[in-house]
């Protein structure tokens, strides 16, 4: 019923799109619904559900794009968004900078991942475990305070173009996630984050989940937090994986539109390769779409580029992976001389050069294959495309990480800490 | 624009409970050097439902705004306050009774025309290409937005409010000495719509002005040496040390979850000169650049001073905080999005202007530096911040020397603080950001430029 109404709303959108000239068209409709527990300290404060549309058109006249987003799905809405859009790309095209663009933009379709098996929806199954964990922690860790939520959410995609393609899929979510700063009568530690995504069921207690007890407790050992010894040199610099993914986009851009790397150019010191793993285009109704790999970065080199035109909506990337590291984490560690553990970095950002400078959070100190104690007031800079282009020591097999983005730990050198 | 009245469901309010129905229209065009690179419009509603039960929340939001929908919203709502309330038994009791009223519209709510938002941002992008030949890059975008809220509440005052605001955002690059793009960016706007924003363009270019002129000193600038300093912090900076370092961490939401400010109230936190305050509708005088008038829990808006004379003296509540550690609610509580829940929000945070002039706090440096355009700026719950600095300039026996570029500023906020020495006597205010505490929201900051002694990041 869901998908014949997402269907229908497409088809209004579409054709009243056409109508109003456009020349390549796209809908995509999400119906996310959600069941969420949030707590501050050690307590639950507040519960909501919703149910909510978001109809998102594009569509491109000569040589650019329009984009509307509404949540208006009736017939009448849907009509005028679709002739505002047509609109807005007609006034675009009507520039006479748009003479110099040679290409008239490709539709962005999308790359979600293929579906999952559906978790059990049990929202009363799911409160009263998060109420669980919330005793837990206090009776565990009472100078530990939490903000933190549990959810549970569906999100019901369907997506149509002017060619012909369409589709639909449907995204679970179920987890847990923790911000937590330990306090002290008078000690503050710095803020720590536990998440926990992809939970195939909740009858585990989560204070049993893998790691969640560990960096809870982490989080009283950084009461005690040190500076860094000034006669250590710190020789490799790890950043949570999720960092890697994250600066991994800066460092393409700036390797492709600063350093002027080309395909097949060499783009890391070692034989890595990066790919997004993403069900067939657009995604097609029915079971086990099919899923196809396009690469990044393939043994080192850089692949074509794939990015589509630029341009609202840009769907983003699941399932994305770095292979060719080895080994466990623990292995990992073992393997590094002085480094510093980088739960994230609290900084200027990264310049369009690639230079960045900032205070190290959560950092924790390895010495000979053994993390140490934690750090605190250290300061880092660098060149992020310098370290990851020729600065990889080691990668890890084991990856880490959220919502498909799996990444593993990577060793650089070329940063300055201290 | 809203169809429904909220006013109408007023009947079907249980005790402690809110429903608001609330839309956020969004419109933004970006063209890089002459070529369209955004082109958006958004349109965004629907309905959220509060109700607290001794001690906890239940809540629920739906897009539909029909009727039924929105009674069922509301039932949805009720039923989760209920079961969270039989889950915990906190037995908190209902919250005090607020002050009750109504707040009208105090304009008519427009449309956002997306064909205005094209044309003027392809317009100032060519004659900025025109005015300024040497530059090799300039992207101008023009977004503006509008956010209605109808609220009904069963314990304060029902409000329907607009707030309305349009900018110009600019990012002109030249090369520099080594034949390297070099950028700096600003945005320019007003609490108006675009077409009362932009009716002259005059002030946008006097602005616009001044951000080449910096970047003609960015392209010229070194490194700073890295240590402890001397430094003054321009408005930019010392607002967004005011909202970011300080205000996060005096909010008791944050207090709950760990921050510092809980063991500090009644605390030396500052300096003795240090006044800071989150303001409400106006500032010695004038209007605030973001006016609240009534917050999403139904409380009218109020100033919170949260350091006065360098004591920690007040966290900004809502309702329940309030009742939980007591303290009073001062309508702070906004809700980014239809299906978000009110949240404590700062709106404008400033620190009180001073008696010294800015040229008297230059000249009483030796050795130092001027940091006048702020970048990002992130603290955690420990107050510990690190504000990033493009541009500013050496302070060398009491008078500017050479630009700077690229530089942060870190510590902890409340140390920062107790090295303040002068603040001088100007109130320039930064609006147009957008504050990322879990939902993205408008919000304003800024203040005097403020003297103090701190490390900064260098060679």
């Amino acid at each position: 019923m869901k998908l014949e109404f997402m269907r229908s709303i497409a088809s209004l959108a579409l054709d009243g799109l056409k109508s109003a000239g456009a020349e390549k068209a796209e809908c995509r409709i999400e119906l996310e619904s959600k069941d969420e527990s949030n707590a501050l300290g050690h307590r639950e404060y507040l519960t909501r559900c919703y149910d909510n549309y978001t109809v998102t058109l594009k569509c491109a006249i000569g040589k650019r794009w329009a984009c509307v987003r509404t949540n208006r799905i009736d017939g009448a809405s849907m009509l005028s968004a679709a002739n505002r859009c047509a609109d807005m790309a007609r006034l675009a095209d009507e520039n006479e900078a748009m003479a110099a663009i040679k290409a008239p933009p490709e539709l962005t379709r999308s790359n979600d991942a293929p579906a999952q098996p559906a978790p059990e929806r049990d929202s009363n199954k799911l409160y009263a475990r998060f109420v669980e964990f919330l005793n837990a922690e206090q009776r565990e860790f009472p100078e530990v305070y939490l903000d933190t939520s549990a959810q549970y959410s569906q999100t019901d995609i369907y997506y149509a173009n002017t060619e012909g393609e369409s589709g639909s899929i449907t995204r679970y979510d179920l987890g847990f996630g923790v911000d937590c700063a330990a306090r002290t009568a008078d000690k503050v530690s710095g803020c720590g984050h536990v998440f926990k995504t992809g939970l195939d069921d909740i009858d585990t207690p989560f204070m049993d989940m893998p790691g969640v007890r560990e960096d809870l407790g982490a989080m009283m050992d950084r009461l005690d937090a040190h500076t860094l010894d000034p006669d250590i040199t710190i020789e490799s610099v790890i950043f949570k994986p999720v960092w890697n993914f994250i600066y991994m986009e800066d460092v393409l851009r700036i390797l492709r539109e600063e350093r002027g790397v080309k395909p097949g150019d060499r783009v890391f010191n070692k034989d890595l390769s990066m790919y997004c793993e993403h069900s067939a285009e657009p995604f097609t109704d029915g079971e086990n779409p099919g899923t196809k790999r396009s690469y990044t970065v393939r043994d080192g080199l850089l692949a074509p580029d794939t990015e589509g035109d630029e341009g609202d909506p840009a769907y983003p990337y699941s399932r994305l992976v770095f292979a060719g590291g080895s080994g466990s984490y623990g292995d990992f560690i073992k393997g590094i001389r002085t480094g510093v553990l980088v739960d994230y970095v609290a900084g200027a950002g990264i310049d369009r050069y690639g230079n960045f400078s900032g205070v190290i959070k959560n950092g924790r100190l390895i010495e000979n294959g053994e993390v140490k104690y934690p750090l605190c007031s250290v300061m880092i800079s660098g060149n992020i495309a310098d370290m990851f282009s020729r600065g990889i020591q080691s990668v890890s097999g084991e990856t880490s990480g959220e919502e498909g983005l799996n990444f593993p730990w990577i060793a650089l050198g070329g940063a300055t800490v201290r | 624009m809203l169809d429904t009245q909220m006013i109408k469901f007023k009947q079907q309010l249980g005790a402690d409970s809110e429903l608001r129905a609330h839309e956020r229209l969004y419109c933004r065009s970006i063209i890089l050097n002459g070529e369209q690179k955004q082109n958006l419009y958004s349109e965004l509603g629907g309905v959220f439902a509060r109700v607290y039960r001794n001690g906890v929340y239940g809540s629920a939001s739906c897009t539909d705004m029909g009727e039924t929908q929105i009674s069922k919203t509301l039932l949805r709502a009720e039923r989760a306050a209920k079961e969270a309330d039989e889950r915990n038994r906190f037995g908190r009791g209902p919250l005090p009774r607020a002050a009750s009223g109504r707040v009208t519209l105090a304009q008519q709510p427009r449309a956002l025309d997306p064909r205005a938002h094209i044309e003027l941002s392809r317009l100032v992008n060519s004659e900025l290409r025109k005015k300024y030949p040497r530059l090799k890059s300039v992207m101008t975008g023009i977004r503006s937005e509008s956010i209605e809220k109808d609220l009904v509440v069963s314990n304060g005052y029902d409000a329907h409010t607009l707030v309305v605001r349009a900018y110009c955002d600019v990012a002109l690059g030249i090369e520099d000495k080594n034949g390297k793009l070099v950028t700096l960016d600003d945005y320019y706007g007003k609490s108006m719509y675009i077409e009362d924003t932009f009716a002259s363009l005059d002030w946008l270019y006097e602005r616009v002005d001044v951000l080449y002129h910096d970047l003609l000193d960015y392209a010229e600038g070194v490194a700073p040496l890295a240590g402890v300093k001397d430094l003054i912090l321009a408005p930019s900076l010392s607002g967004m040390l005011a909202h970011e370092a300080v205000g996060h961490t005096c909010e008791a939401d944050h207090v709950l979850a760990g921050g510092v400010a809980g063991v500090n109230i009644g605390k030396q936190v500052a300096s003795p000169i240090v006044t800071l305050t989150d303001y409400a509708n106006t500032v010695l005088g004038n209007d605030t650049p973001l006016k609240i008038l009534v917050d999403d829990e139904g409380t009218l808006a109020g100033d919170c001073v949260m350091i006065e004379n360098g004591i920690l003296k007040n966290l900004l509540h809502n309702r329940s905080t309030a009742q939980e550690l007591g303290g009073r609610a001062t309508g702070c509580v906004r809700a980014a999005d239809y299906y978000d829940e009110p949240m404590i929000r700062m709106s404008n945070t400033a620190i009180t202007p001073g008696t010294s002039t800015l040229e008297e706090l230059i000249s009483s440096i030796d050795d130092g530096y001027y940091l006048v355009r702020n970048e990002n700026g992130q603290a955690d719950t420990n107050g510990e911040f690190m504000i990033a600095s493009s541009l500013g300039y050496e302070i060398k026996n009491g008078k500017l020397a050479r630009p700077i570029r690229g530089t942060t500023v870190s510590g902890l906020a409340f140390d920062l603080l107790k090295t303040v020495s002068m603040i001088s006597n100007e109130l320039d205010w930064r609006f147009g950001g957008i504050c990322g505490k879990k939902q993205l929201i408008e919000n304003a900051c800024g203040g005097p430029s403020i003297k103090v002694r701190g490390a900064i990041a260098g060679e």
